[in-house]
């Protein structure tokens, strides 16, 4: 996550498993060329040309690429809506008039991700195929300190995670990857994520 | 006594002596015999490595070679670079000094070096080497090696040895040694430094415009290079070879090899030559017809054209050009188009005549040759995704929308229809209508439509979708799961009624028809509803009774059905599809569907056809309808109504153009009130060769409008009807070059948006038949708080 990071770029899922978005777009149009995927999408194209259920596969892996595409943010922020301390200390930072900026001591904890994206492959407008994807990431969050002010938090102090993620396509493994991540760096708050109201 | 044969020959004798002094010399060597000779080592291999007192330096430095460990006495010892024999130096004592050449270019060098010596003993006979020389003083030992040196200073290289007049040739300075680049640039062939103060050294210069292929360009360097306070300059030359630029390409395409007498032939021309561009274009078929704005010319093929013939259809253009030194200039070719005459027996019916944009119409489909029933069918207007068509128990018929930002004016149409004869023949039919698209949406009737006489003025029927959010888009049939397999037998799923509201009950049929296919068994059911499985009605042909869902909400609702088969080998298989049922709304009832027959199908100009008006739905009736030549000329027919039904005799005007032409109807019926319907059914104007064609082609709209419109189908033709042509194909004796894959584009995209046909700009980008459409899918956090 390193070049988001230093290039001020979200950090997304796809980072996790690729150094860049073409790694991501060659080593998932592989997997779709050569597993059940392929299959499937030709068999639904059946009766087209051969040149065009190949630029159909040419294209899956492009999309798919796109699809992980999401913040980490996200998962981030949907973890830590559930978060007890945190969400007490939202809480209780509603109630301070001066809007101090409370400084939160999280114990280890651990947040799973999973979804399963994929692409869907319209002809006329009716989907005759999908190729699903499958992502999973297991991070393990230590030495958090995070900022909590008016119910929101505003920011990492300091905290990192050790990321473990497998991606599959088509029920076919393509890549399990671990990388450890310093959250300061890696999250976009913005004005904050909000906690509690 | 002996003679002097008995006696050792003297040349023997001596060798034994050597051998001899041979053996007993290790054991006296270390002794007896001091000086150089007694220290060669017993391999007989020099024992001394020459090596550089510096490895690096500026071109005239001077390079001490040391020489230590030299054997003695040296008869020869010298020092040369590499290159530069005639230039050697000899040692002095165990050293020897040359200089660095002053031409000596930036980089890697090499210092060889000779030594030629006379060992005093000889203590290993059998190492090869170093070699007394062949030819020369035998006890003479030469041996030589060589040194690596790097010469500092500035080298330059440039990123290409070809280059065409105009284009560039960038120039990379690279420091040699250690050094550091003070200054660059080159001086031919135009003065041009490196940028001050940067990081890159490099200069971009440009090939000449006049510059002659098959020459050389000369690019003359300099640099200024330190290192601790010391400053050279390099200097050098690069020759980049001069090579022409590659010849122009022009694309100039038809839009198909096989056209019917009486139709539109469609030329594209399009530069494949950057900085080419096409300025003018046109086709000669009889006369010239140049290209529009669009580098797209139309010619019509001469409507008396005997079938089987091969046209000529040469094309011409005008180019310009942005590339160095190219003038304008011109092009010329030929296109060859088989003229092939195939009649089709389509009774082709569309209703509305014409709609606005997003406006549904609806087509049906009639075979009129005997013993051949449908199999499928698509519909689609230019850049639209169009739709497969359904059956039910009265008709085939497909449900399309005019784009919703299509452009009010001439649009066309387009069908094909697959047809299966009983003995397992594949039949196709195929054609396009001018279709009307009105400028503004109708506004709502709050009562029953009042009938109009003419069809281009009657307000529009009340549309089940209107008022109302847009439905969910299901193409209305999903033909069979695809396969290249041209055995696989062919299925046709039917329902009855075509719509009906949310807890009526519809009846799926399916029937196999490709001959010998027996279903074995069969399901059917609403999407995320409960299956249907089916009941036998015969060997090829089952049903199933369903329940629109009572929650279903009106529009298209997906409806599923599976069958499993037998043929008479044996073989056993699978196919499924999808139907687009369409639920209704009670309180809003669909335009009632007409059939419109006109006998006979084909018809010359002058002509008389009979029209013949049906209702295919129950509980309407006719009340009174007119019928006229879509094109125009010919006077409007009232009905009269037969034992028959409600009948109009039209005669086909003199001047109609050979091709599709259509007869435009409108009907009011009664159905719980009087209201109005109208549309078009289709009519085969059999050519008659006439000149004059253009002239009465007015009628559809003009020339220019025929041409762009028939370039946007020709477009969406390529891009989107190959799938239906790829079917047709397979049971085709002829077969035209494969045209999707040329053409063929899959477009990733989120939202395809609604595109239009657009008849000015026909290369715009289309909807995209095939889309590929991100699905984010399910997603699960889960968070894991360790105990405090």
């Amino acid at each position: 996550m390193t070049d988001e990071t230093t290039t001020g770029t979200t950090t997304t899922v796809r980072s996790v498993f690729f150094d860049s978005p073409a790694d991501a777009v060659t080593a998932l149009d592989e997997a779709v060329r050569s597993g059940d995927a392929a299959g499937e999408v030709r068999g639904a194209l059946g009766r087209m040309p051969g040149a065009t259920r190949d630029a159909v596969l040419g294209e899956v892996g492009k999309v798919a690429a796109g699809v992980l595409e999401l913040d980490v943010t996200d998962i981030f922020r949907s973890a830590w809506e559930k978060h007890a301390k945190l969400c007490e200390e939202a809480i209780a930072s509603l109630r301070d008039p001066a809007g101090t900026e409370r400084v939160v001591a999280l114990a280890a904890h651990s947040v799973t991700f999973e979804q399963q994206p994929g692409v869907e492959i319209h002809l006329a407008d009716l989907p005759v195929a999908t190729v699903v994807l499958h992502v999973r990431l297991d991070i393990d969050v230590r030495g958090l300190l995070a900022v909590v002010q008016a119910g929101r938090l505003t920011g990492i102090r300091v905290g990192s995670a050790d990321v473990t993620g497998a991606l599959e396509v088509a029920g076919r493994p393509v890549i399990e990857r671990q990388k450890s991540v310093e959250l300061s760096q890696a999250l976009r708050f913005g004005g904050g994520l909000r906690l509690a109201r | 006594m002996p003679g002097p044969a008995a006696r050792p020959p003297l040349a023997r004798r001596v060798c034994r002596a050597l051998v001899l002094t041979v053996a007993v010399l290790p054991g006296l060597a270390s002794a007896a015999l001091p000086g150089p000779a007694t220290a060669m080592p017993p391999d007989r291999a020099p024992a001394f490595e020459p090596y550089l007192t510096e490895t690096e330096g500026w071109p005239g430095d001077p390079v001490v070679v040391n020489l230590e460990g030299l054997p003695q006495p040296m008869t020869l010892c010298r020092v040369h670079w590499e290159g530069k024999e005639d230039e050697a130096t000899s040692c002095e004592g165990r050293t020897a000094t040359i200089a660095v050449p002053d031409d000596a270019p930036p980089g890697p060098a090499t210092l060889s070096w000779q030594v030629e010596h006379r060992p005093g003993v000889i203590l290993n006979l059998e190492t090869p080497e170093p070699q007394p020389d062949a030819g020369q003083d035998p006890d003479v030992v030469r041996t030589s090696g060589k040194l690596d040196y790097t010469v500092r200073g500035v080298d330059a290289t440039a990123d290409r040895d070809e280059a065409t007049p105009g284009a560039s040739v960038d120039v990379t300075f690279r420091p040699v040694g250690g050094v550091r680049i003070t200054d660059c640039g080159v001086s031919e062939p135009s003065p041009m430094r490196c940028p001050p103060k940067s990081r890159s050294r490099s200069v971009r210069i440009a090939v000449p415009s006049d510059a002659t292929p098959g020459g050389d360009l000369t690019v003359r360097w300099q640099a200024r290079s330190v290192l601790d306070g010391e400053t050279h300059p390099s200097g050098g030359s690069i020759t980049v070879r001069i090579v022409a630029l590659p010849p122009i390409e022009f694309d100039v395409r038809g839009q198909a090899d096989v056209l019917g007498p009486g139709q539109p032939f469609v030329a594209t021309f399009v530069s494949l030559t950057p900085g080419v561009t096409v300025t003018g274009c046109g086709l000669t078929l009889g006369d010239r017809a140049g290209c529009g704005a669009s580098d797209v010319a139309v010619v019509r093929v001469p409507p008396g054209t005997p079938s089987g013939r091969t046209l000529v259809i040469p094309w011409d253009l005008t180019y310009t050009s942005k590339r160095p030194g190219e003038e304008p200039g011109t092009a010329k070719g030929e296109l060859t188009l088989r003229v092939l005459a195939e009649p089709s027996e389509m009774e082709v019916s569309v209703q509305p005549a014409s709609a606005h944009p997003g406006q549904e119409v609806m087509l049906t489909f009639v075979s009129l040759r005997p013993r051949v029933a449908i199999s499928g069918c698509l519909v689609f207007f230019p850049r639209d995704a169009g739709a497969f068509c359904r059956q039910s128990s009265k008709r085939w018929f497909a449900r399309t929308r005019v784009p919703a930002d299509a452009v009010p004016g001439a649009s066309l149409l387009r069908w094909g229809v697959e047809s299966i004869s009983v003995d397992g023949q594949v039949v196709v039919d195929k054609g396009t209508f001018a279709f009307t698209v009105r400028a503004h949406p109708p506004e709502p009737t709050s009562g029953g439509p009042t009938p109009e006489p003419s069809p281009t003025v009657v307000p529009d029927p009340v549309h089940p979708s209107r008022d109302r959010p847009e439905p969910t888009v299901i193409p209305p049939t999903v033909p069979p799961a695809p396969t290249p397999d041209r055995r696989q037998p062919t299925f046709a799923a039917g329902s009855d009624p075509e719509s009906s509201a949310p807890g009526q009950a519809v009846t799926v049929s399916l029937a196999a028809l490709t001959d010998g296919t027996t279903i074995t068994g069969c399901t059917a059911g609403f999407r995320d509803a409960k299956v249907s499985a089916c009941r036998a009605t015969g060997a090829a042909t089952r049903s199933a009774r369903l329940l629109v869902p009572a929650s279903a909400e009106p529009g298209d609702r997906p409806l599923d059905w599976k069958v499993t088969w037998r043929d008479t080998t044996g073989r056993t298989g699978e196919e499924g599809g999808t139907i687009a049922y369409r639920v209704s709304d009670p309180d809003r009832p669909a335009t009632p569907a007409f059939r419109v027959q006109v006998t006979p199908p084909k018809a010359k100009p002058g002509d008389r056809v009979t029209v013949l008006h049906s209702a295919l739905d129950d509980g309407v009736t006719i009340t009174g309808c007119h019928a006229e030549f879509g094109a125009g000329g010919g006077a409007p027919a009232d009905c009269r109504n037969t034992p028959q039904g409600w009948t109009a005799d039209v005669t086909v005007p003199e001047n109609a153009p050979g091709g599709t032409g259509a007869v435009l109807w409108d009907v009011a019926y009664d159905r719980a009130g009087p209201a109005t319907a109208d549309g078009f059914t289709r009519l085969e104007v059999l050519p008659v060769a006439d000149p004059g064609f253009w002239s009465r082609a007015a009628g559809f709209g003009g020339r220019i409008a025929l041409g762009f419109a028939a370039l946007a189908g020709f477009v969406a033709y390529r891009g989107l009807a190959g799938r239906l042509r790829e079917r047709f194909k397979q049971g085709r004796a002829r077969t035209g070059p494969a045209e999707l894959p040329e053409g063929v584009r899959v477009v990733a995209t989120t939202d395809a948006g609604v595109f239009h046909t657009e008849l000015t700009a026909p290369a715009r980008e289309s909807r995209p038949a095939i889309r590929l459409v991100p699905a984010p899918g399910p997603r699960r956090i889960t968070l894991r708080e360790e105990p405090p």
